[in-house]
């Protein structure tokens, strides 16, 4: 039941500072239909899903509005008061409590003292009904699917007592989903639609948009690039879209030719099973740059952890030069020469609360003192001078606090203190997250130099550009194994592709 | 790079030593109430050797908070150091150098024992060292029988605590000492540093190659072996093994090393900050008991300080941030 217009963003940008993240954009979302957005990161998807919440505030200029009323003024209570819903990637469920109180505790109590649960668990009940849901609604979620909390966050946005629902937000709601659990997401989604509301939906996930999705918009570069009805759409097409290219066209790649790598290999992972992948093997030699790449889900979060036994394994090793890594432990790998840079995205990556200088030598502080002997902070200010330096790292102060650097500083902090610990094979794990286009470059040239000064480097990334820019080779990850490995000319929509639907399928719709 | 103006400047502002601009008004303050007897090096010796051992408690803590775990069990280490020494000089004819090294070998076990709960079992240290706290004073009270042990431990044993120089007890030097040793340790090698790095992020530190699991360990038994040593220093002070004293300490303790941590290191717990934390809170202690303040007075003093220095850096911290932000705003407006 596709019908009116529930939604219409016309003419939207946003700036910060002088960055303009979106550009006049304009869609419209007809109620009753699930409306897909899609994008790369940093193409602007994030930005007008804040605007929308009134989280953000649009440039003067353009407008949202809300059944032909403009939304106004943008705050988070007005989107609510406008019936605009919104479902996190992250759900917001409390994992220790069962979908009745779960529901409850976002739709207050129907009583001031003692809670009423018969009357709360009929609320529950009828709204897992409107979804046609049926599930043991006094389990913890945390013993339920995953698909049900799922299930629970959506049946809690769409409650009505606080207004008519006409627009829920669904953020990349299925990336926690097991395989077989989509399905069952898609009916709950395809109920909410039934029953008159408007879905927007964004994904990286290319084969669900054209599964549940009526109508596809894309955004890149904070433009959009096109609203296409789903009948109309094909995969290269919505793949050049999101890539901004043809398809056969590449990103030159900063690294080395192949022939200046070593033969023999640095780094040896044999059958590593670890957090959420299993049996994961693969060579690499000194001065040659991998990739692993993979959706989120894929197993790929867990890699680079797992190569320095941060994450637990239960089978397999990993040896550097010949020599195996045991027992497995983060100190033991930085001792052999296998150092670890998470993004500061994550956690684990440098700590807030030190000095630039202090993040910069902490896992190479051995370097700095004798036994017994004090730390030289001479020393360690004119190493720390010196990447300043050279990574161009603002500003240039090597005692600020680490903490109250922008994110693209942080990063090159973070590219510092691992190659100040003179690594034989460093594990990168989504380098470039949040970081400009300026200081991306830079982070490229130095990964491609320190190869060819002979270091190994594997590259694990959720940025396909990370990859296409620097590696010689990508593995790619799809439910925690690997399913292709891609040598010389990488190209970015094969690998979206692959990393989407397996190596099987990829062949025969995107062509070479 | 800044120049030396602006680091006296950075230095000498509330935000970073507020405690002592709070220590130097309550010197003033009592000084005109009793101009006769407060301002007196009488005075200021008795604030030192009265809080010499509260001193050493709370570096005792210093080293656990920096690796960002809580030692709730030094209280009850002091009470069964003070016991096992007393009951050691009382039972065997071992000689007081003797009896003071198996007393603090068996509080570091003590520390072994934080350990193995707090890093093996995974307990949370919160909780974990409020256990084993409790199985140390249940084995205080079993050597004791719940009396107070005499003896020998009133003999020449007690002149580690009493003995005098220019006025000063010995353990206002062990409290220096072990105010260097520790500062050394936690500030200048590299140790140290991975232990700051643990307690600020764990996750972040074990991934850059710092064992913290290690770390921790060290961190829990240095604090039990040096909250025994100020059990057995209060033995000697007392001239006996009391079962009673010991958890008193731990709430100025406590007071102490978190107004450090609030000051001159941006966060970081240290020894002489601690320090001078724990002769703010004897001075004001002993001030009121010269005006002639009631007895429960001391302990309204100890809350109402901790409450005024953290609240006076953090409001230093949120000025000093909108004004960064002010800065940055105007910085980045296109020209």
């Amino acid at each position: 039941m596709v019908g009116s217009t529930a939604l219409a963003v016309r003419e939207v940008s946003k700036t910060f500072g002088s960055q303009r993240v979106l550009d006049q954009v304009t869609l419209e979302v007809a109620a009753g239909s699930v409306h897909a957005l899609l994008g790369e990161n940093g193409s602007g998807k994030s930005t007008l899903i804040k605007i929308l919440a009134g989280v953000y505030t649009a440039d003067p200029g353009g407008s949202v509005e809300v059944d032909a009323e403009p939304l106004e003024p943008s705050s988070p209570t007005a989107s609510h008061a406008a019936g605009l819903r919104f479902v996190h990637q992250h759900l917001a469920v409390i994992p220790q409590f069962n979908a009745v109180e779960n529901i409850a505790l976002e739709l207050g109590y129907t009583r001031p003292y003692r809670i009423d649960w018969k009357a709360q668990a009929k609320e529950a009940r009828e709204l897992l009904a409107r979804l046609n849901v049926e599930m043991d609604i006094w389990r913890p979620l945390a013993d339920c699917k995953a698909v049900e909390r799922s299930a629970v966050a959506i049946a809690r946005s769409i409650a009505t007592h606080r207004g008519r629902v006409g627009t829920v937000v669904l953020d990349e709601p299925t990336s926690s989903l097991p395989e077989p659990e989509v399905q069952q997401l898609f009916r709950v989604i395809r109920e909410l639609t039934a029953g008159g509301v408007a879905v927007i939906y964004v994904t990286h996930h290319l084969a669900e948009v054209f599964e549940i999705a009526d109508t596809v918009s894309v955004l890149r570069d904070g433009r959009l690039q096109g609203t296409i009805e789903r009948e109309k759409l094909t995969r290269p097409k919505l793949i050049e879209m999101i890539v901004g290219r043809a398809v056969a066209e590449t990103y030159e790649a900063q690294v080395a030719d192949e022939e200046s790598v070593a033969r023999e290999p640095v780094l040896e992972v044999r059958g590593l099973d670890a957090g959420r992948f299993e049996d994961l093997s693969f060579e690499l030699r000194a001065g040659e740059v991998l990739g692993i790449v993979g959706l989120s889900g894929s197993g790929r979060e867990d890699v680079s952890r797992a190569l320095v036994g941060g994450v637990p394994s239960s089978a397999g090793s990993v040896a550097v030069g010949g020599e195996t890594v045991n027992p497995l432990t983060p100190a033991r790998a930085l001792a052999k020469g296998i150092v670890l840079g998470v993004s500061n995205t994550q956690d684990g990556s440098a700590i807030k609360g030190f000095a630039v200088r202090e993040n910069v030598t902490l896992s190479s502080l051995r370097r700095y003192h004798a036994p017994f002997a004090p730390v030289s902070r001479g020393r360690e200010r004119g190493d720390t001078a010196r990447w300043i330096s050279s990574l161009d790292v603002r500003p240039v102060d090597g005692e600020r606090d680490y903490g109250l650097l922008s994110g693209g500083n942080q990063q090159k902090v973070i590219m510092a203190k691992s190659l100040n610990a003179d690594p034989a094979v460093l594990i990168l794990d989504d380098p470039t997250a949040g970081v400009d286009i300026g200081a991306r470059q830079v982070l490229y040239e130095l990964i491609g130099q320190e190869a060819k000064k002979g270091l190994g480097v594997v590259v694990v990334s959720n940025d396909l550009e990370d990859v296409i820019r620097t590696c010689h080779r990508v593995l790619v990850m799809r439910h925690g194994s690997v399913v292709a490995e891609l040598r010389g000319e990488l190209d970015e929509a094969r690998l979206l592709s692959i990393s989407a639907h397996g190596a099987a399928g990829e062949s025969a719709e995107v062509g070479g | 790079m800044r120049t030396a103006k602006e680091r006296v400047g950075r230095f000498l502002s509330p935000t970073n030593i507020g405690v002592v601009y709070v220590w130097i008004a309550i010197v003033i303050l009592f000084s005109l109430l009793e101009p006769s007897s407060f301002p007196t090096s009488q005075t200021a010796k008795s604030i030192l050797n009265q809080y010499a051992i509260t001193g050493i408690a709370a570096l005792a803590l210093v080293v656990p908070l920096s690796t960002g775990v809580y030692d709730l069990s030094i209280g009850f280490v002091i009470g069964f150091g003070g016991v096992l020494v007393a009951y050691l000089l009382k039972e065997t004819s071992l000689s007081p150098v003797i009896c003071g090294l198996i007393t603090i070998v068996a509080c570091a076990g003590v520390g072994l024992l934080n350990s193995l709960v707090v890093v093996a079992l995974r307990v949370d240290s919160f909780i974990g060292t409020l256990g084993t706290g409790a199985i140390i004073a249940s084995l205080t009270a079993a050597i004791t029988h719940g009396q107070t042990i005499v003896g020998r431990v009133g003999g020449s044993y007690s002149d580690m605590a009493t003995t005098r120089v220019g006025g000063i007890q010995l353990p206002v030097f062990y409290m220096l000492a072990i105010m260097i040793v520790l500062g050394y340790w936690l500030e200048r090698t590299g140790r140290g540093r991975q232990i700051y790095a643990t307690g600020f992020d764990r996750e972040a530190a074990r991934l850059s190659g710092a064992p913290v699991d290690r770390l921790t360990v060290i961190a829990l038994v240095t604090s039990a072996a040096v909250a025994g040593f100020a059990g057995m220093v209060l033995a000697a002070q007392v001239s006996s093994g009391s079962p009673e004293a010991g958890p008193s300490y731990l709430i100025p303790a406590f007071s102490a090393a978190f107004l450090a941590s609030t000051q001159f290191r941006r966060g970081r717990f240290n020894t002489w900050g601690t320090v001078i934390g724990v002769l703010l809170l004897g001075t004001g202690n002993v001030g009121l008991l010269i005006v002639g303040g009631p007895t429960w007075t001391p302990q309204l003093f100890e809350g109402t300080v901790l409450i005024a220095a953290v609240a006076l850096s953090s409001a230093g911290r949120v000025a000093f941030l909108s004004r960064l932000r002010r800065r940055r705003a105007v910085a980045s407006e296109p020209a």
